[in-house]
C-alpha cells in the first residue's frame, strides 16, 4: 500500500491568463481508490489531462508509475487505463471493433480479452452493433471495457457512472471495488460524493484549481464531527461551549446549536452545560457525510476568498 | 507503425465515405468519357449547338479514346481540379478532423500512441487507399475506353499495348498520386489546426477550386508579375507534372489546355521538386502543430 504510483509536485497550469490549477501536490499509493472531488470547473479534468500528457503543465512535475512523465511517457501509458471526461469512440464502428482499435493501439492485448470485457460490462449481445446506436450508459460501459483492456496498474476514471441508471451505477461501484481488490489503483474523479464515500480509501478536494483538503475519508469526516445540542438558552450555552478548549466551533442554527467537537466528548458537553444550570433537552452526534464536509470546506474557501 | 496502420485501415474500411469515394472515382471513369464522347458525336445535332471545327472535334475524340484516353483518365483522377483531388481531400480532411469532433484523438493518445505516429499512419492509410482507388479506376477505365474506341472507330488497334506503354501508365498513376499528396497534406494540416473536418476540407477545396482554379488563372490576364503567381502555386505545378503523363501534353499544354496553355507551366522535373517542397512544408507544419497542440476536453 505504500508504493506510490502517482506523485504530483507543484503542478500548475495556466490557460493564457486563466489559472486552471495552482501548485497541486498529491500522491496516490498502489492499490488504493483515490477520490478526486471538486465542483465543476475545479480543475479535475485538467489534472488528469496533464497526467496523461494531453496538455502541458506550466510548472510542476508528475511521476507516473515511477517514471518522470517528461521522459518516456508513452511506455508508461501502456500500463495505465483512462476515461477522460466522456468515453470517446468511432460511431461507425461496432463496440467490438472499437475495442479492437484500442487493443491494437495498446499492443499485446489478446483478442479473447475483448470478448471477456464485453461480457464483464454487460455488452456481449450488443458487441456487433454500431456505437452510434448505443445509449449513454452503454457508451460508459464500453469506455470502462476499453480502459481495462491492458489490465492497467493504474486506472483514471472521470465520472464513470455518468449516464447510468441506479442499478448500473451500483454495478460500476462494485466493479471499482473488485478492481481495487485485484490490486488496481483507481483515480476516481467525481462530483457524486456518496459514490466516492462508498468506494474511495482517500480523497482530495479540489476547488478553483487548489487542493483544499486531502486524507482518508474517515479522517476527513472526523475533522468535521458535529454534536447537536438543544437547550433553552442558546446564547449562554454557545458562549459557555466556546470557552472549552476542544470545541472547534459553535454555530446556532434555528433552535439548536451545532458544536464542532469530537463526538466522544458529548457527555462532557452535557456536563459542562449542566454545571451552569443549562439542561439540554437533546444532545446527539450529527452524522457527517462527505457531501456535508465537501460543501462546508468549499464554502469556507469561498468565504475566505471573498 | 504496422499495428497502427492496421488500426487506420480498419477505421477507413468500415466507413461509408471510403466506399462512396471509391465508387464515385471508378464510376466517373465510366460515366464521364462516355458522356463526353456522346456529346461530341451528337455535336451539331444538338438543338442550338454551334458546329465544332472538325480538327478540334477529332483532337477531342482522340484525347478520349485509346491510347491518349489514358491521359484523360489520369487527369480525371488526379489534376488540380480533378475528381481524385476533390474526393481524397474530403477523405483526408474528414478522417483527421473527425478524430477531434469524436474526441477519439484523446483516447488514442492516452493509450500511449505517439502523436507523429498517429498522423503518419493515417497519411499512409489514405495514400494506400488512394493507390488502390487509382489502380481500380485504371483497371476499369482502360478496358472501358477500349470498348468506346472500338465502338467509335469500328475497330480496336491494340498495337499501342506494349510493355513501355504499361510502364508509362503505371508511372502516370504514380505521378498523379504524387501530385495529390500536397493537397491531402494541406487538408490534414488544416484539419489539425482547425480541429475540424470542415476547416480541413472547406479551406483546401476553396483554395484549390477558387484561388487556384479561378483567381490565380485570371491574374494571368493582368500580366507580369501577377501572371507568374500560378507557376508557383500547387495547381500550376500539378498541371506541369501531369503534362508528362501519356496524352497529358494535349490536355495540359496543347490546344485543349485552354488557359493552361498561356501559363508557361514549369517542366515536370521542376514541378515535382516544387510539389515535394510543398509536401514537406505541409507535413512538417502538421507534425509540429500536432506535437505542440493541447488536446483540451
Amino acid at each position: 500500500m505504500n508504493d506510490v504510483v502517482l506523485r504530483i509536485e507543484g503542478l500548475t497550469k495556466f490557460y493564457g491568463p486563466v489559472r486552471a490549477l495552482h501548485d497541486l501536490t498529491l500522491s496516490v499509493r498502489r492499490g488504493e481508490v483515490y477520490g478526486f472531488l471538486g465542483p465543476n470547473g475545479a480543475g479535475k479534468t485538467t489534472t488528469v489531462s496533464l497526467i496523461l500528457g494531453l496538455i502541458r503543465p506550466t510548472a510542476g512535475r508528475i511521476e507516473l508509475l515511477g517514471h518522470d512523465t517528461r521522459r518516456g511517457r508513452r511506455k508508461v501509458l501502456r500500463r495505465v487505463g483512462a476515461i477522460v471526461e466522456r468515453p470517446a469512440f468511432y460511431p461507425h464502428l461496432s463496440g467490438a471493433d472499437n475495442l479492437r482499435v484500442a487493443a491494437w493501439e495498446l499492443g499485446g492485448v489478446p483478442e479473447v480479452r475483448i470478448a471477456q470485457l464485453l461480457e464483464r460490462v454487460g455488452l456481449a449481445d450488443r458487441a456487433d452493433d454500431k456505437v452510434k446506436g448505443y445509449s449513454t450508459g452503454m457508451v460508459q460501459r464500453l469506455g470502462l471495457a476499453a480502459a481495462l483492456l491492458n489490465e492497467p496498474e493504474l486506472l483514471f476514471l472521470d465520472e464513470p457512472t455518468s449516464g447510468l441508471d441506479p442499478a448500473g451505477q451500483a454495478e460500476i461501484r462494485t466493479l471499482i471495488r473488485e478492481l481495487a481488490e485485484e490490486g488496481v489503483t483507481v483515480f476516481l474523479c467525481s462530483h457524486l460524493l456518496h459514490e466516492v464515500e462508498q468506494v474511495c480509501h482517500r480523497v482530495g478536494i479540489l476547488n478553483k484549481g487548489e487542493l483544499i483538503a486531502e486524507g482518508a475519508v474517515e479522517e476527513l469526516l472526523r475533522r468535521k464531527e458535529v454534536i447537536q445540542v438543544r437547550v433553552a438558552d442558546l446564547e449562554r450555552a454557545a458562549a459557555l461551549l466556546r470557552r472549552l478548549a476542544w470545541v472547534r466551533e459553535v454555530r446556532r442554527e434555528d433552535d439548536r446549536l451545532l458544536v464542532e467537537a469530537p463526538i466522544a466528548r458529548s457527555a462532557e458537553v452535557n456536563a459542562a452545560l449542566a454545571r451552569r444550570g443549562l439542561y439540554a433537552s437533546e444532545i446527539r452526534p450529527l452524522e457527517t457525510t462527505l457531501e456535508a464536509f465537501f460543501l462546508q470546506v468549499t464554502q469556507e474557501e469561498a468565504d475566505n476568498g471573498s | 507503425m504496422v499495428r497502427n496502420l492496421r488500426v487506420e485501415l480498419l477505421k477507413l474500411r468500415k466507413r461509408w465515405l471510403t466506399w462512396i469515394v471509391l465508387l464515385i472515382l471508378v464510376s466517373s471513369a465510366i460515366i464521364l468519357p462516355g458522356m463526353l464522347l456522346a456529346i461530341l458525336k451528337m455535336g451539331d445535332r444538338l438543338p442550338g449547338a454551334q458546329p465544332m471545327p472538325p480538327a478540334i472535334a477529332a483532337q477531342l475524340e482522340q484525347a478520349l479514346l485509346l491510347p491518349d484516353g489514358v491521359g484523360f483518365l489520369l487527369s480525371l483522377i488526379g489534376g488540380s481540379n480533378g475528381m481524385g483531388m476533390l474526393l481524397f481531400v474530403i477523405l483526408a480532411g474528414v478522417s483527421v478532423g473527425n478524430e477531434y469532433t469524436w474526441k477519439t484523438v484523446r483516447a488514442s493518445l492516452v493509450r500511449g500512441r505517439g502523436r507523429w505516429d498517429f498522423l503518419l499512419t493515417k497519411l499512409v492509410a489514405i495514400l494506400l487507399l488512394m493507390g488502390v482507388g487509382f489502380l481500380l479506376t485504371m483497371a476499369v477505365g482502360i478496358p472501358y475506353l477500349g470498348l468506346l474506341t472500338a465502338a467509335s472507330r469500328g475497330q480496336l488497334d491494340l498495337s499501342f499495348l506494349t510493355a513501355s506503354f504499361v510502364g508509362e501508365v503505371l508511372l502516370g498513376v504514380l505521378r498523379t498520386g504524387y501530385a495529390l499528396v500536397p493537397y491531402i497534406l494541406l487538408a490534414m494540416l488544416l484539419a489539425v489546426v482547425g480541429r475540424s473536418p470542415w476547416i480541413g476540407v472547406g479551406v483546401t477545396l476553396a483554395y484549390a477550386l477558387l484561388v487556384e482554379g479561378m483567381a490565380l488563372q485570371l491574374l494571368v490576364l493582368v500580366g507580369r508579375p501577377w501572371s507568374q503567381l500560378y507557376r508557383f502555386s500547387l495547381g500550376g505545378n500539378v498541371t506541369g507534372l501531369m503534362a508528362a503523363n501519356p496524352g497529358g501534353q494535349a490536355l495540359a499544354g496543347g490546344e485543349l489546355g485552354g488557359m493552361d496553355a498561356l501559363l508557361n507551366l514549369p517542366s515536370a522535373n521542376q514541378a515535382a521538386l516544387v510539389l515535394a517542397l510543398y509536401s514537406l512544408l505541409f507535413l512538417a507544419g502538421m507534425l509540429v502543430v500536432f506535437q505542440r497542440q493541447e488536446i483540451t476536453p
